[in-house]
């Protein structure tokens, strides 16, 4: 019957192969083993013996070993210095990897060679100055202890604050993303005032069908000038008939639907804007 | 008075502050933190003039986005990340300049200048200058290798922190330790032989 203890035990020795002596076949190579064994064990096998495939595991693990980071189990760690033990070449190669980190450890810090605080502080003056406040201070920040933790509970800056990202970024927009927002807001206020008021059409003449006509008349008008005129005349047109175009959807889903159409693109516009500012600052900050 | 307190206050309230219009505790935060930018700084470029215009543009820059640091991270890695986006830039601007400068004078026929400083690690060692040559084989080490290993090293930061500063993922930053370590073993080897001996 077969033994499974036995057989689990032979299956333990994965690692342990460089424990073990190998087994020899002829009674002159029994006598070399037998003087070997009585050798240290750093000293006893070379290298070649052992199974490269096995090195190059411990190899790849020894970066990890030197870094103790936690990523290697410390019954694994026994295994890998049971080996280094045995393996002359893998426990060169640690002992080489332990004194880089050793040398790159050692190196100081290197002193500044002047205190930049007072520089920087001049520099942020001259070239940003007016770029702070953009949070309201609170009414108790400097009345308030700022050690210890009654200063982190009673402190209303030590708390997180969920609105407080948005109010950044809309104070941090006050300048041309602001501007720009406004501006396009604005602008489609009036487009929406000119397409969905009769008042708006009539009484500043922005009517699209005269406006499809006006257009036309200009093509006409400047179709009869040769190379140029042709151009220009063809570019008229177009958007002649892009005008009549709208004008045709405009009568045809109303002017509600049309809003809305508006509403949405310039929505879409804004958000867009705001994103592009926002990566734009980053980008400036070299993050 | 308050500079005494906001010294011992913390990073994200004097960030707060700041944003508040409180630039005294910006202050407090460019001293607490301008040594580890320079060093930092000096690892990468490799000479202390670069290094303090580097501290001046990363403050300046941190200050300018203040309000986009969102806390995920500590201050220091945040300004870690601008800091080190900063030396890449001016590595390769350096390149960039060097490249000109080298090819100008392979023409008039010189050996180029930073070649000859390097070829020698083991004279430099010899002089007792053992942490130069480790400094300078780091100097050696392309821009990603040499980021690493300084903010590891040098800086004393976790895996993770430098992943999060670099944004890369931490299997990543290990294997740019790895092959970092790997290059600096070979080129550091008769420096390690020679400390080895005189133990």
């Amino acid at each position: 019957m077969e033994n499974r203890f036995e057989k689990q035990q032979e299956e333990k020795q994965d690692w342990g192969a460089y424990v073990k002596p190998p087994q020899t076949s002829s009674p002159s190579q029994e006598s070399e083993a037998s003087a070997q064994n009585s050798a240290p064990l750093v000293q006893r096998y070379e290298p070649k013996e052992a199974s490269l495939a096995l090195c190059e595991q411990v190899r790849e693990l020894l970066p990890a070993l030197v870094e103790s980071d936690g990523t290697i189990r410390p019954e694994m760690a026994a295994t890998i210095f049971a080996h280094l033990t045995v393996c002359r070449d893998c426990a060169r190669e640690f002992d080489e990897l332990q004194r880089i980190v050793a040398v790159l450890n050692s190196l100081p810090m290197t002193p500044l060679p002047h205190d930049y605080s007072g520089l920087i502080m001049q520099r942020i003056e001259r070239e940003m100055g007016g770029l702070y406040p953009l949070m309201e201070l609170p009414p108790n920040w400097a009345t308030s202890s700022w050690n210890g933790e009654a200063a982190q509970s009673t402190n209303p800056l030590n708390r997180s604050h969920s609105s407080e990202p948005i109010v950044q970024l809309l104070s941090q927009s006050t300048l041309p993303l602001r501007q720009r927002v406004i501006l396009l807001g604005a602008f489609f206020a009036t487009l929406l005032l000119f397409l969905t008021n009769g008042w708006g059409r009539t009484s500043l003449g922005a009517s699209m069908s005269t406006l499809h006509d006006w257009l036309q008349q200009i093509a006409q008008a400047t179709e009869s000038v040769p190379f140029l005129g042709t151009i220009v005349a063809e570019g008229f047109g177009v958007l002649a008939q892009s005008v009549h175009l709208l004008e045709e959807t405009y009568l045809h889903i109303g002017a509600n639907a049309m809003r809305g159409v508006f509403f949405d693109v310039a929505l879409a516009t804004g958000i867009y804007l705001l994103y592009q500012g926002r990566n734009q600052k980053a980008k400036q900050a070299g993050i | 008075m308050r500079t005494e307190t906001l010294v011992e206050h913390s990073d994200a309230d004097l960030v707060r502050q700041t944003l508040c219009g409180n630039k005294t505790a910006y202050n407090t935060l460019v001293q607490r933190y301008q040594r580890q930018v320079y060093n930092l700084a000096y690892r990468m470029l490799g000479n202390a003039e670069d290094s303090g215009d580097l501290v001046q543009e990363t403050f300046l820059r941190a200050y300018s986005a203040l309000a986009s640091f969102r806390q995920d991270a500590s201050f220091l890695t945040w300004l870690y990340k601008i800091a080190s986006n900063l030396c890449i830039d001016q590595l390769r601007s350096r390149k960039t300049r060097s490249a000109l400068s080298l090819d100008s004078e392979r023409e008039e026929g010189r050996e180029p200048a930073s070649e000859a400083r390097c070829s020698a690690p083991e004279d430099m060692a010899v002089r007792g200058a053992v942490q130069e040559v480790v400094h300078h084989a780091i100097q050696n080490l392309p821009e990603r290798y040499r980021q690493v290993v300084v903010m590891r090293h040098l800086q004393d930061m976790s895996v993770e922190e430098i992943a999060q500063a670099l944004d890369l993922p931490t299997g990543t930053v290990k294997t740019h330790l790895f092959r970092a370590r790997e290059m600096l073993r070979g080129r550091l080897r008769p420096v390690l032989e020679m400390e080895a001996d005189g133990k």
